[in-house]
């Protein structure tokens, strides 16, 4: 018998070394795919608060203008919300990787396929989800506020604009809003994704493009969507 | 008397160790210290530090032994005590803090090929020959990987799982140390 054999031995027949139970390792890895799971719950549910409140408040409809729309669409973005979330996508894979299957894969992978299932999840459950639920999301004062609406200072001039045609030309319309009038100009760089058909006079419809005082150059038009409360100003 | 009991595989030993027979214990330090305390000698300077870390091993793997999971392999779990253990050694002794994180570029990043090719006996001892003169002077990282592939034989999957990192990450790990050593002499 070695030296070292004799030590160790000694030492757990006196009690100075003690094996630890087993229900701690197993609590630790109880509470840690418990922690996993409310990480990522949180995360859908923020994803699905967000996909909501940008349909509210009609951010969704600016990539369909192109890339001015696309360009405008994403320094709209409420970053502030979307940095939680990927902090909370982080923390989801840093607990992964006490995992074996998790150390084993690569972390750019994981957290791919941890970020897409969750935009795609957040996206899934804001369509479908109960409708009390998403009607509560929508009605929410957080949601309608302008912290969903972030973007650098000289950026906030709210580059969507809803109303109801009241006079229309060849190449400009007035646009009855809530508050006031406004003159939209378009021509043929403006995108149409619903079509012309949708020019004349009644018709409500969304516009892209930053405000000039009170005129609007287009970048695009299109329908309103239904499911915005706006819907109901249509006279 | 020290029960003897039949040449069983390590991960069943663990398995009786978990069940209360701690003389069984003494049949992994039996097979296992000099393989540590060899693994000890290329991170510590000196002979008792070595003894006091393999000494520090062994007694934490008695102590989290029910936390082994014996559809896994043994060697690789008590490596992996034994690579957290020489780093938390050097790291108390060192003036500055390791630049050696668990966290890794090179593992974040899919290696669809591992990098590393294969060898043959010549290679192989010729590599052993650069090591035995240019270990000490490389990173803890590389020198780590060397040492589990060259001298303890160890294979991919069981270095994956003693560093925590992915399979494929290993070779180009592997290919990288071997540059390094190589540019060391």
């Amino acid at each position: 018998m070695t030296h070292l054999r004799e030590t160790i031995l000694k030492k757990i027949h006196e009690k100075e070394v003690v094996m630890r139970p087993r229900w701690p390792f197993v609590l630790r890895g109880i509470l840690r795919i418990i922690l996993v799971a409310v990480v990522i719950c949180f995360a859908l549910f923020v994803m699905m608060v967000l996909m909501v409140a940008l349909r509210e408040n009609g951010l969704m409809q600016l990539p369909a203008f192109g890339a001015p729309g696309l360009f405008h669409f994403f320094i709209n973005l409420p970053w502030l919300i979307i940095l939680g979330v990927f902090i909370a996508l982080i923390i989801v894979e840093i607990l992964f990787k006490k995992f074996s299957f998790g150390y084993r894969t690569p972390a750019l992978i994981t957290l791919g396929v941890i970020g897409v299932g969750t935009v795609l999840g957040g996206l899934f459950l804001s369509s479908i989800g109960p409708r009390a639920m998403t009607d509560r999301i929508r009605n929410n004062a957080f949601v309608r506020s302008e912290m969903m609406r972030e973007g650098p200072e000289f950026i906030r001039q709210k580059p969507l604009t809803h109303g109801i045609i009241r006079e229309l030309n060849v190449s400009d319309m007035l646009l009855e809003t809530e508050d006031e009038t406004v003159r939209v100009l378009f021509d043929e760089s403006t995108r149409f994704p619903d079509g012309k058909e949708i020019l004349f006079v009644g018709s409500p419809i969304f516009v892209g493009g930053l405000r000039n005082g009170s005129i609007i150059k287009a970048f695009g038009i299109s329908n309103e969507p239904p499911e915005l409360k706006f819907y109901r100003m249509r006279k | 008397m020290v029960e003897q009991i039949p040449e069983s595989s390590d991960e069943i030993i663990a398995v009786r160790i978990q069940q209360g027979n701690t003389q069984a214990l003494g049949i992994l330090i039996d097979r296992y210290e000099t393989k540590l305390k060899r693994y000890g000698m290329r991170f510590l300077a000196y002979d008792d530090d070595i003894n006091d870390a393999v000494q520090e091993i062994f007694i934490k793997t008695y102590q989290n032994i029910q936390s082994f999971d014996s559809t896994r392999k043994f060697s690789s779990w008590i490596y992996r005590i034994a690579h957290n253990e020489f780093i938390n050694h050097i790291r108390k002794h060192a003036k500055d803090p390791l630049p050696f994180l668990d966290f890794e570029v090179d593992a974040l990043i899919p290696h669809p090929f591992s990098e590393h090719t294969p060898e043959n006996d010549m290679e192989r001892k010729e590599v052993r020959e650069m090591m035995d003169k240019a270990l000490k002077k490389l990173s803890p990282k590389y020198r780590e990987i060397l040492l589990l592939f060259y001298y303890e034989e160890l294979s991919y999957e069981e270095i994956a799982d003693i560093l925590r990192i992915p399979k494929t990450t290993v070779g180009v790990r592997l290919n990288r140390a071997k540059k390094e050593l190589r540019k060391q002499l």
